[in-house]
This record gives C-alpha cells, sequence and structure tokens, in this order.
C-alpha cells in the first residue's frame, strides 16, 4: 500500500510539473506579442506600494491607459466566470487567472480592482454579497499565485451593471456572473 | 341629540381641532373597532372590517380640477386603505345611503382663483344629514391633491383613532442603465421627481425620517452609504470603508441605522447610531448576511443569511443574540420587510420558478403568496398603516412598482416608467 501511495505521488508529481511545463509553454507564446509594441513601460518599472492609501478615505479610480496598455490588459487579464449562484472557480477560469497573473509579475505597477458581478435574478442586497465573494476569490488565486496582496482592491456591483442587461435564458445570464479587471490610478 | 361642532375656518392644521366624534352615540359600533385597533386586539388589518362611506362629488363655480379633483382624490385615498368601503355618489340621498348601509357622507366644494385654491370638506351623518366635522384649506393650485390627502388623513384619525397613510412617500430607484437615480412620489404615484443621481449607481433608498435619506452609492467606485435631504438632494458620505457598506434599514425609535458591511471579511449585519457613531457587529457567520430590516418596535432585525447553503431568512435581537432561521421552504427566500402592526413579514421566495411576494407570522407560520403577476415580484414594503404592500413586477427589461393588500386583492400599478425599482415607504 505504502508503495503504490509514493509511486500515485510520484506520478501526480510528474503531472503537475508536466502541467506547469505547458503552461509556462503557452505563456511564452504570447511573450513576442507583448513585446512587439512600444508600450507605456511606467507599468513595467519596479515598484514600491508603500504610498497606496490604504484608509477608508481611498476612492476606487480606473487609470486612464493608452491604447496600447488598455489593449494589453483586456487580452490578459479577461473577465472571469462563475456557475449559478457560485463562487467556484473553474479549472478554466483558473487557466485565465494564471495569464492575469503572469501579466501582473510582468507589470509590476499595475495595481488592479476586482469587481464582482452577478446576473439579474435574486434580490440586489443578496447579489452585492455574491459579487464580493467572486471578487476574493479572485484575488485570493492571485495572491496565491504570488501578486502582492497590497495590489488588489475588490469590490461589488452586485447585479447592478450586468454585461448583458435584460437576459431572458442560462447562456445570456452567464456572461453577467464575472469578475472584471480594472486598473487603478496611481 | 346631536352636538355640531364648527370648524374654525381659519385652521389648516390637522391636529388642531379633535372632534370628539367617537363620544357620538351612533358611533357605538365603529369605536369598537378604534378601541380594539389601539389595546392590540386586532393586529391583522387586513381581517378588519370594512366601514361604509359615501363620497358625493364635490361642487365647484369655476374651474374644475380634473385629475385633482379632491373628492375624487378622497375616494381614491379611502378606497386604498383597506378599512373603508367606497361609494362614489353624485348627490346626498339619505334613503339610497341609509339602505346600502352607509352610515357617513362626505361633501365639499372648491373654487379656484388664478394659482390659488381653496377646499372645504366635511363628514355628515347619513340619516339626518348632520354634521360632524369640517376642514377648510386655503393654498396654491399645486397643493390642492395635498390638501385632498390631508382631509382623507382627518377621516382616518377622526373614525380610527389612527395616523392615516395619504401624506407618506416612497422613495425608490429609477434604472437608467449605467446610472441609477433616487427618486420620490407621493403615496399614490403622483408628484414623481428626483432626488439625486450624480450619474452613478444609487440604490437601497431608505427613510431616516420625514427629509432625510439614507442610501447606497458607488461615488467612489464602490458601495458606500450616504445621506441626504430628499428636497435639496444635498448629501454625504454617512458610513464608508474600503468594503462593502450597504443595505441600510432605519429604526427611528431606536434612533439606530442597520446594514451589511464586509469590513471584517464577507457580509455581516452591524448597526450604528445615525450619526455613523457607535458601529456594532451584529452577525460573526461564514456566509452572507444581509438585507436587514427592523421590527417596527426596534426589539428583533430580519434579516437574509446564506450560511445553511441558500439564502434564507433568520431573526435575531437587535442586540445580534438569539438568531433563529424562520424560513425552511423554496431555495432562495430573501427581502424581509416588516409589518408596521409587527405581526407579519412580507419577503421574497424562489418557488415554481420564479419570484414572488409571500407574507408569514414572525416565526415563520401560515405563509401566504400575495403575487400572481407575470415575471418576479420582488422587494416588498408596506404602507405605513399596513393595509397595501408595495413591490416590484420585472418582466423581461421593464420593471414597475405595484400595490396590493395583504390578502392578495386590490392589485393596482403605481409607475409606467419600466425603470422603477425598490421601493420603500416612509413611515412619516
Amino acid at each position: 500500500m505504502k508503495s503504490l501511495k509514493l509511486i500515485s505521488a510520484v506520478i501526480l508529481l510528474i503531472a503537475v510539473l508536466f502541467g506547469t511545463g505547458c503552461k509556462k509553454q503557452q505563456s511564452t507564446l504570447q511573450e513576442p506579442v507583448v513585446e512587439k509594441t512600444p508600450v507605456d513601460t511606467s507599468f513595467a518599472e519596479p515598484q514600491s506600494f508603500d504610498n497606496v492609501d490604504t484608509s477608508d478615505d481611498a476612492s476606487f479610480n480606473e487609470a486612464e491607459l493608452d491604447a496600447e496598455m488598455r489593449r494589453l490588459v483586456e487580452e490578459n487579464m479577461k473577465p472571469i466566470y462563475f456557475g449559478y449562484n457560485s463562487f467556484v472557480l473553474s479549472e478554466f477560469e483558473k487557466e485565465q487567472l494564471a495569464t492575469a497573473g503572469n501579466f501582473m509579475l510582468k507589470y509590476p505597477k499595475l495595481r488592479i480592482l476586482v469587481e464582482g458581478h452577478c446576473d439579474e435574478r435574486g434580490s440586489s442586497e443578496y447579489n452585492m454579497g455574491l459579487g464580493e465573494n467572486r471578487a476574493k476569490i479572485v484575488k485570493e488565486y492571485l495572491t496565491n499565485f504570488g501578486i502582492e496582496s497590497i495590489r488588489f482592491e475588490t469590490t461589488s456591483w452586485g447585479k447592478e451593471k450586468p454585461a448583458e442587461p435584460g437576459c431572458g435564458d442560462d447562456q445570456c445570464h452567464q456572461l453577467n456572473r464575472r469578475a472584471e479587471f480594472k486598473v487603478l490610478a496611481r | 341629540m346631536l352636538r355640531i361642532f364648527r370648524f374654525d375656518f381659519s385652521n389648516q392644521n390637522k391636529k388642531s381641532i379633535k372632534t370628539p366624534l367617537k363620544s357620538f352615540f351612533f358611533f357605538l359600533l365603529l369605536t369598537s373597532f378604534a378601541f380594539a385597533e389601539r389595546v392590540g386586539l386586532e393586529s391583522y388589518a387586513g381581517a378588519l372590517d370594512e366601514i361604509p362611506i359615501a363620497i358625493v362629488k364635490f361642487k365647484t363655480t369655476g374651474t374644475t380640477l380634473k385629475e385633482n379633483d379632491p373628492s375624487a382624490v378622497i375616494a381614491s385615498d379611502l378606497s386604498f386603505s383597506n378599512r373603508f368601503k367606497v361609494l362614489k355618489a353624485l348627490t346626498y340621498d339619505s334613503t339610497d345611503f341609509v339602505k346600502k348601509g352607509i352610515g357617513l357622507y362626505i361633501t365639499g366644494e372648491y373654487s379656484v382663483e388664478g394659482t390659488n385654491v381653496s377646499i372645504t370638506c366635511a363628514i355628515h351623518e347619513a340619516s339626518s344629514g348632520a354634521y360632524l366635522t369640517g376642514r377648510k384649506y386655503e393654498g396654491e393650485l399645486k397643493q390642492a391633491r395635498r390638501m385632498a390627502h390631508r382631509f382623507s388623513n382627518v377621516v382616518y384619525d377622526e373614525l380610527l383613532g389612527e395616523d392615516g397613510p395619504f401624506e407618506t412617500k416612497i422613495v425608490f430607484v429609477e434604472d437608467k442603465g449605467s446610472s441609477k437615480a433616487l427618486m420620490i412620489m407621493d403615496y399614490d404615484g403622483f408628484g414623481m421627481k428626483k432626488i439625486t443621481s450624480k450619474g452613478v449607481v444609487n440604490i437601497f433608498p431608505t427613510f431616516a425620517d420625514a427629509s432625510t435619506v439614507i442610501w447606497t452609492s458607488f461615488q467612489r467606485g464602490k458601495p458606500d452609504l450616504y445621506k441626504g435631504s430628499i428636497t435639496s438632494g444635498a448629501s454625504k458620505i454617512f458610513i464608508y470603508s474600503r468594503y462593502v457598506e450597504t443595505s441600510p434599514s432605519v429604526s427611528d425609535i431606536k434612533g439606530k441605522v442597520a446594514y451589511a458591511s464586509s469590513r471584517k471579511g464577507n457580509l455581516d449585519v452591524y448597526t450604528a447610531n445615525l450619526d455613523g457613531t457607535e458601529k456594532k457587529q451584529l452577525t460573526f457567520s461564514r456566509g452572507i448576511d444581509t438585507s436587514p430590516c427592523w421590527s417596527p418596535n426596534g426589539y428583533l432585525i430580519a434579516f437574509t443569511s446564506d450560511r445553511s447553503g441558500q439564502p434564507q431568512i433568520y431573526i435575531m435581537d437587535s442586540d445580534g443574540m438569539n438568531t433563529r432561521r424562520i424560513t425552511f421552504e423554496g431555495k432562495y427566500q430573501d427581502s424581509p420587510s416588516w409589518s408596521p402592526k409587527g405581526d407579519r413579514i412580507a419577503y421574497c421566495s424562489y418557488r415554481a420558478g420564479k419570484f414572488d411576494i409571500y407574507t408569514m407570522t414572525v416565526d415563520g407560520k401560515d405563509q401566504k403568496k400575495i403575487t400572481s403577476l407575470a415575471g418576479n415580484n420582488e422587494y416588498p414594503t408596506w404602507s405605513p398603516d399596513a393595509s397595501n404592500i408595495a413591490f416590484v413586477n420585472r418582466n423581461g427589461s421593464h420593471s414597475d412598482i405595484y400595490f396590493v393588500k395583504p390578502d392578495g386583492s386590490g392589485l393596482r400599478k403605481v409607475t409606467s416608467t419600466g425603470r422603477a425599482k425598490m421601493p420603500e415607504w416612509s413611515g412619516f
């Protein structure tokens, strides 16, 4: 039995190594695109976050990005989608978050607001809580990935800002159950 | 022998003259209702008998007030309440009235002069035509509806010994997509006006007092609580943090606001004074605790929690002790709203593929479905006299406010913009 456990642990380890190996290859495939065009390099400079306002007075204002930086953010930090009344990350969304995490490692000056959103079913009050849980699980994944916690703010819009208002079926509702990334103004 | 009380025509204050109507011998029957109500013997308004009352169309010599006709407004007011059975009549006909079991009738007249109006209203005894009490109101033409509402309140007060709801207001949200404005209207849907918008999302309005609302606004790119004037729209930030601050509910008896905050993890219910001091965390569950709602005496708070896995309604003491779950049926029960009489809670429940409004006793018993309109029926809020429940019907992209009586009868559409949400009735 012991040896069986050991063997399965080794297999698992290999699988994990192999798996991450695959991911690395994927992200290196994207890199040429990133470096081909000149971007706002200031986001790539090393950054200390000592001057971040961590008091309750802080407003969450979105940064104004140049067109290229905006394109890169949209490409690498895509919305994360969730199941009905759920804030569990699917395997697919975890891969999306790995891409977002690598992007944030590459641009250490980015501070990100994670906004949680819900579909239009259920009460606005309850959905404020659900949206927040979605934002927080995304932040948790990315901090576990290795991004400093100070680089995130989380909030919830509940069901007040649907991507697709007035949905009639679940295919449409699905587009509203999401976490979105906004670059915070420095 | 009837004693006749003359009305001082110079006085417009509804509280200034208290005609002791209840001492009249022919009011003995009605008195028993009023007395029962006062001592709390009869607490469920829906179960009360209705008082038959005739309203004779008001006379006028000059310009007529079409939709603001005072007798029409008074008839609409008294019909809204479930305490009166209204007969609209063109003239006083004692035989007909008595035959129909009507013991009382209202007459009046009005005259419009330029931008001013004066309205005289009186209650009479039906068999003899004897004058019982009356009021005269003078003021600007645009106040005509308000004057009629005030007289309806006089009728309510004189006959039932309670404050009438006819000058109360409803705050609500107008959903314009990317922005949501706070709106206010008279209880009957007239006089709609904007309180504030600032081009941002404003939601969950609730009255702090007769002229102040507290609500959730995204002015800082996140939800915080704001406090503002219903007349000027001037507002300032009230309870705020870098977390979610939302869903305010005020107990004027306690002088406190209950709300949901995520400053210690995910949403929990807190209370604070109305100046924002003495914030106190009441719930500590790992689930989402939100939608707090005070009992009318301020002793208890109902709220929604998904600590069991799905949203259900719970009750706790106002200090956070003695929490108990009161709903078990259905997968999703939410938005508790406590009746101003204290005996029932209206709430929203997901059953048979849609949301509907239900009411139940405070221990979760005797659940009654009171809405059946197609689409989702949500956000219940009681009228201050507990005679009606306002709610939102959302069907496709349309959402409007309706009234329904607690027994499910008397459905009435109040807004027709297709964008009205989150009504909250003032108790003032």
